[in-house]
């Protein structure tokens, strides 16, 4: 049983009903609910929820798995210490 | 059936959707065609500011001035989007007594024009924001700048302009302008035709591809932003944006005027061999920009290199160098995202907006290299001109008129 109020995005805590919101408003992709709501923004940039959020888009918004685009990936894959782009600076 | 608009706007950034709101307040039929969705490019990832002590004297300042006055407006009365508008103000901090001097001149200027800013002192700056490094020796701080999330402020405009009836076409791309005669008569789009007396070309980056579907040479070259995000400070600062660590050159110290700006000025002929082309290191201007989530914007580069949207490794580090000079906290943190994005950028850095004599009903939105900065006046003065031909600004410094060479 899933509920409203459970998290989709944990990282920047967005609840299931806030995707379905934005999803009803005409967010029918990845970087659309992203835009909208801020899942996929925070420390995973979205590995975790990236497929619970385009299920709802399929689900909720009707749109068929092949029409959803991929999301923009930007690196870096993970995150990096700021430490190790610095000159001088040891990597812990 | 062909579909009809009374307007036809090609872009969907802030721009496009401010504009749309403006017309569809005062007239029906307005239609927005989008190539992507709304915000999709520069206006959903540039750093959301409303600057005031970067405006050149003039039209740029008065739209600035008066877009910081429509934003409280929209923000009580219109959107139905929390678009995290703060005027928090915003500093350029300097490490050197050569660089106060500067900025000390440069600020005498401001404030002759009305910039509501001023030189503070060591003391001042690090009570104004404590996680600057011990090195800064001050700032300039002008309270009356503000910061904006620009994805939440596009799509706030866009749903308002939506409310009075404005329609959003996204996924749909323009692929010619339609005229006879002398006049514009419809665009086509990937979706189909669509008949209008009225084009309006707001596709920022993208606008000179627009201007040559109508056979018209427009000079908006894509300059790339390289940007970073940290993950957020356990410690948050005090969402003052900050600006600093700028080389202060010997020219500026003989010309302070010059330092008025941090714009690149060219003559309105030149041409595109005229871009700079500079080594990385050259390009770095130190831009932090403390988010409502804790998160750090950091930016930014400057650069011309076509519609590449690459992110560099060594962009990064250049930008992180001079970031941690400021905030030195942020060695503590990581970063988990980045990203390049296209403003446009004109010889003499103002919009272009306004009518080309060439071709009626042909309207220019485009240029702005401070978007966010100008765009509620910029669509409330260009709705004006499509209604009554009277617009409450003096658009004519920024018309298309003055890029001689480039209309033949």
């Amino acid at each position: 049983m899933r509920d409203a109020e459970e998290f989709v995005c944990r990282c920047e805590e967005v609840k299931r009903e806030s995707i379905e919101q934005a999803i009803k408003e005409g967010a029918l992709t990845l970087d659309a609910v992203k835009r909208l709501t801020r899942a996929g923004m925070g420390l995973c940039q979205g590995r975790t929820c990236r497929r619970l959020v385009s299920r709802l888009i399929v689900e909720v918004g009707g749109k068929s798995r092949e029409d959803l685009p991929p999301p923009t990936v930007r690196p870096p894959v993970r995150p990096i210490p700021v430490r190790s782009l610095i000159k001088g600076e040891d990597v812990l | 059936m062909k579909e009809k608009a009374n307007v036809v706007i090609v872009g969907g950034g802030i721009i496009g959707s401010s504009l749309a709101y403006s017309l569809a307040r005062r007239i029906s039929g307005i239609l927005v065609v989008e190539k992507e969705g709304i915000g999709s490019q520069a206006s959903g990832s540039n750093y959301g500011m409303v600057w005031l002590q970067t405006r050149l004297a003039g039209l740029d300042l008065m739209m600035a001035r008066r877009s910081l006055e429509m934003y409280e407006e929209l923000v009580s009365e219109v959107f139905d989007l929390d678009i995290e508008f703060e005027k928090k103000g915003g500093m350029t901090v300097f490490r050197t007594v050569e660089q106060k001097t500067v900025m000390e001149r440069v600020v005498q200027e401001q404030q002759k024009l009305g910039i509501p800013v001023r030189v503070v002192d060591a003391l001042e700056t690090h009570d104004l924001e404590s996680a600057l490094a011990p090195e800064i020796i001050g700032a300039t701080y002008c309270p009356e700048e503000a910061q904006l999330n620009p994805i939440l402020t596009t799509l706030a405009f866009a749903r308002a302009a939506q409310r009075h009836g404005a329609i959003f076409k996204t996924g749909t791309e323009v692929t010619g302008i339609r005229t006879e005669k002398g006049r514009v008569t419809g665009v086509l789009t990937s979706q189909g035709e669509i008949e209008t007396p009225w084009v309006v070309n707001a596709a920022g980056a993208w606008a000179r591809g627009v201007a040559q579907m109508a056979f018209l040479e427009l000079p908006v070259f894509p300059q790339r932003l390289q940007s970073l995000v940290t993950e957020p400070l356990a410690q948050r600062l005090l969402h003052r944006v900050l600006q600093g660590g700028r080389m202060v050159s010997q020219e500026e110290i003989d010309h302070p005027e010059k330092a008025l700006s941090f714009a690149i000025k060219l003559s309105p002929d030149a041409d595109e061999k005229s871009l700079p082309v500079e080594p990385l290191e050259d390009c770095i201007f130190p831009f932090l920009k403390p988010t409502r989530s804790g998160n750090m914007v950091i930016g930014t580069t400057s650069e011309f290199v076509g519609h590449d949207k690459g992110v560099l490794p060594k962009a990064l580090s250049l930008m992180m160098q001079r970031a941690v000079e400021i905030v030195p906290r942020l060695k503590e943190v990581s970063i988990i995202r980045t990203w390049a994005n296209f403003v446009p950028f004109t010889f003499d850095s103002l919009p272009v907006l306004g009518r080309v004599p060439e071709l009626e009903g042909f309207l220019i939105a485009a240029g702005h290299a401070h978007a966010m900065s100008h765009a509620p006046a910029t669509a409330e003065a260009l709705a004006e001109l499509i209604v009554n031909n009277q617009p409450s600004l003096p658009l004519e410094e920024a018309s298309p008129l003055r890029f001689r060479q480039w209309h033949r």
